[in-house]
């Protein structure tokens, strides 16, 4: 997994909880990096996990929803890091459907051995778009964040409906995201 | 009878380009390069000179000007035979100084029309 | 939980994670290196491909207008050759029937008739044959000038009255009064309508043929229109649809029948295009058949073979000094066409005079001219302060200018090797820096002390080798950034060297700066061009990738570059 989930991470612990749990955490996950992640680096997803399943035992939050709500936040935080993938861009569909095909593309080009998880769109109903996620990392709750994450930025209204095809995993889902409208 | 020298290299065309003309009445000189032209031309004074225009040693054109620079055989007329019909080869002819000029294969009848009538206008 | 441990254990972190990535940061940059390497090499691979590419179209193109030069002399020659001996049939025959009246043998006339009748069929086919092949081969050329239509008119009208009699035709000849003059082909016009009137005559029987002319204004200018209908036996639509495809009569038996080619109809149409016109039928079985035949009155094709494309602008001047005509004219041609203005002297006195007047771009130099001292001649040039810059490609075509040679030197230099000149020689090819070495090649150890010297006095690094061998063994270890080689050496010499440093795509763009002796004796000048021969007796270029070579090494500009080309048994 990339470095930058970490960084985004542990700077969100920090941000939103605190430093001293950010470092509460990194002590106790026992980490073999030790928990000195560069953006530019790969590290073990496994460490992810670990990290997670910490906060989640210091916080009494599920770590289904921490990493929602890490998955809003690294939204908005891909929109300050990655600007150019948001060009011309107006709608949450226009972004998910580019993901496949656009973005994980251009990743591959720098990191070729990056391992990613995979976003099959059907758009044939209007107003609706089927997203299946399929990974080899039980992140299925982080994709949901992100693509609340993604309706959010874009100002909509939408209703997101989870459907876990992993038995619990969190290595595929598929997710239903109606438009309801757009807020103001 | 009128003499005509015909200047011609190849061998058949000469042999049956004479034997006709001498069976039309025509006494026939001959040459077969454009040298031995000038001199039989300067030597024996054809009433008329058929010239080939493509000859060794000196071409029909050369000759035919050198002929006509000559004031001894400047009255011959002189008929090219070429064997193109291109028109630059008889606006060549002509600026060569030839008085008429006829195409090979040779039509007998035409050709003698052309002989008859150059030597008519130049007999008073 | 102490503040200052967490905040020491988050700094210590932090340094490692700034660590890691300086590493892949190296690491990346190692990696796009090592791909703009491997880009570069392709690149110059596919350079070398292209070189390679247009100098095999370069020959291509040599090949086509040789093969093309071919055709036209074969086309001459067999017109000849093929027509002559058809003359005499024809014309014996006829003189036998001639001569026959006075025999009391008449019954020999059908005979010789017939003979008479072949020839004259065979030698109209073969015109026919020869004048499409050379529409065919694009070799028919227009004649243009002024025509008398009038006049043309009633010069094929005077022809036909035998083929019209022949089937006991009558015809008739309509001329509009105001035909005027037209600029066009007279042959060509002329062949046209006596092919229609023939084909008339030909399958007309007791019938009626006219030949009418209208001069017409149009859009586009004044045209002439001529007609030639026949009552004849006419033609069905199918027929019609094949007319002027060579050798298609309307169907086989029509050739047994009525005579003819099946070329004539071809040719015809080819005609009328060329002058810029068209000829189209209306035809009725058992009716008849019309012809209108429509041409410009102005032929609006040019009459001349288009010249060549010559380049346009100047690529700069180049001098060409030597003392065959015929490099001159090689030259002339093949660096004209690429822009290049040509000068010419004709020997070393005349080429130092006219490179000081007109400062080329660069100076062709024939080393072995028997008059002058080739050597000298260059001696002189790099010796002169003013013309010591500009590049010479020395120059070689071995006796059947088919093949020619050139060694890729960059400069040349004479013993004692003056420092400013050596540096600047170096100095236009690399900016001189201690990592990468010059390699010095000289048999003599003396030269070779006072080369590294004056060198690494100026920061270049210096590597040396004794003679050809070792110098190529240093080349396949280093690639130096430019080689000081001396041309006369025992064992592998000078010439060798530069010989094998082009045959490889690694060392070919490698600057060498070759250095000899002042005052060359006789022996040593023989010496220079013996060896010089037996390199290229190896492995020379063909003519055109001579040319593309000497014009690359023109091209690349200022200072590079010295081919060189002997003249061998052409004196």
């Amino acid at each position: 997994m990339k470095g930058i989930v970490f960084t985004e991470f542990l700077e969100m612990v920090e941000s939103k909880f605190s430093p001293e749990l950010a470092d509460t955490i990194v002590e106790g996950a026992d980490l073999p990096s030790g928990g000195a992640y560069t953006s530019v680096g790969t590290y073990d997803h496994r460490e992810m996990i670990k990290l997670v399943s910490c906060l989640s035992q210091e916080t009494g939050i599920s770590p289904a929803d921490l990493m929602r709500t890490f998955g809003l936040y690294m939204f908005e935080r891909f929109y300050v890091l990655f600007p150019q993938y948001f060009d011309g861009i107006d709608t949450s569909f226009q972004f998910l459907e580019r993901i496949e095909n656009y973005i994980h593309v251009e990743v591959r080009k720098l990191y070729p051995e990056a391992e990613l998880p995979s976003f099959e769109c059907d758009t044939s109903q209007p107003g609706c778009l089927r997203l299946t996620y399929r990974s080899t990392r039980p992140f299925a709750p982080l994709a949901e964040g992100l693509i609340r994450g993604c309706i959010a930025h874009f100002r909509e209204d939408a209703e997101v409906e989870v459907e876990d095809r992993s038995n619990g995993q969190g290595t595929a889902a598929r997710f239903l995201i109606t438009q309801r409208g757009t807020l103001s | 009878m009128p003499t005509i020298l015909l200047v011609e290299d190849n061998e058949l065309n000469r042999d049956m380009l004479s034997r006709r003309l001498v069976r039309k009445g025509y006494d026939v000189l001959m040459a077969e390069d454009g040298a031995k032209g000038l001199r039989v031309a300067t030597d024996g004074k054809p009433d008329l000179i058929l010239m080939d225009m493509s000859l060794p040693v000196l071409d029909g054109w050369e000759a035919t000007r050198r002929l006509k620079a000559e004031p001894q055989t400047r009255a011959i007329p002189v008929i090219a035979l070429t064997a193109h019909a291109m028109s630059s080869d008889r606006e060549k002819a002509v600026a060569a100084g030839c008085d008429d000029y006829d195409t090979k294969p040779v039509e007998l009848d035409r050709l003698l029309a052309k002989i008859e009538r150059l030597l008519r206008a130049g007999s008073p | 939980m102490s503040t200052i441990e967490q905040l020491e254990r988050r700094l210590e972190r932090e340094r490692r994670a700034r660590k890691a990535a300086e590493r892949i940061a190296e690491e990346k940059t190692r990696e796009i290196f090592d791909a703009n390497a491997r880009l570069q090499q392709l690149n110059n691979h596919l350079e070398e491909l292209v070189r390679q590419r247009t100098a095999e179209v370069a020959a291509a193109r040599d090949e086509a207008v040789r093969a093309s030069q071919a055709k036209s002399d074969f086309l001459a020659s067999m017109s000849h050759e093929l027509r002559t001996p058809l003359n005499a049939i024809i014309g014996y025959s006829e003189i036998l029937l001639e001569e026959s009246g006075d025999l009391v043998r008449p019954e020999l006339r059908p005979d010789l008739e017939k003979i008479r009748g072949a020839g004259k069929h065979l030698l109209g086919l073969i015109n026919d044959i020869l004048d499409l092949s050379k529409i065919e081969a694009g070799k028919m050329d227009l004649f243009l000038e002024e025509i008398d239509v009038a006049g043309l008119l009633a010069d094929v009208s005077a022809t036909v009255p035998p083929l019209m009699a022949k089937n006991g035709n009558l015809f008739e000849v309509r001329g509009n009064p105001d035909l005027g003059t037209a600029r066009s082909d007279q042959t060509k016009v002329r062949q046209i309508l006596l092919n229609l009137l023939s084909n008339a005559a030909k399958f007309t029987k007791q019938g009626r043929i006219i030949l009418s002319a209208k001069r017409l204004t149009g859009g586009r200018g004044d045209y002439l229109e001529f007609e030639v209908s026949d009552t004849g036996i006419g033609m069905t639509p199918e027929q019609m649809a094949k007319l002027y495809s060579a050798f298609s009569q309307a169907d086989a038996s029509t050739t047994r029948n009525y005579g003819g080619t099946g070329l004539g109809l071809a040719i015809t149409k080819h005609f009328c295009l060329m002058l810029g016109g068209d000829v189209k039928v209306q035809s009725e079985p058992g009716v008849g058949s019309t012809f209108v035949v429509t041409l410009p009155a102005v032929c609006p094709i040019a009459g001349e073979t288009p010249s060549p494309e010559r380049a346009e602008g100047t690529a700069g001047t180049v001098l060409v000094i030597d003392d065959e005509r015929t490099t001159h004219d090689l030259l002339e041609r093949e660096l004209g066409v690429r822009g290049y203005r040509v000068v010419h002297a004709g020997g070393g006195r005349e080429g130092l005079h006219l490179a000081r007047e007109v400062r080329p771009d660069a100076i062709t130099l024939d080393i072995i001219m028997p008059e002058f001292d080739g050597w000298a001649v260059l001696r002189e040039l790099k010796a002169d302060a003013e013309l010591r810059s500009i590049p010479v490609v020395l120059v070689t075509i071995l006796g059947d200018r088919e093949m020619g040679y050139a060694l890729g030197a960059a400069d040349y230099l004479t013993k004692p090797v003056d420092p400013d000149a050596l540096l600047g020689a170096l100095g236009r090819f690399h900016a001189g820096n201690g990592d990468v070495p010059v390699l010095v090649v000289d048999d003599d150890p003396m030269t070779r002390e006072m080369l590294r010297r004056i060198l690494s006095k100026r920061g270049w690094s210096v590597a040396e080798a004794a003679d050809g061998t070792a110098a190529l063994s240093i080349l396949g270890r280093t690639r130096p950034a430019a080689v000081v080689l001396d041309l006369m050496m025992p064992g592998m010499d000078g010439f060798e060297v530069l010989d094998t440093m082009r045959r490889e795509a690694k060392w070919r763009d490698i600057p060498v700066v070759v250095v000899t002796a002042k005052d060359l004796s006789a022996e040593e000048v023989t010496w220079l061009n013996q060896h010089a021969e037996r390199v290229f007796q190896k492995g020379a270029y063909t003519r055109s990738e001579l040319v593309g070579v000497i014009h690359d090494m023109i091209a690349r500009g200022t200072g590079t570059s010295v081919s060189r080309r002997f003249m061998e048994g052409a004196r």
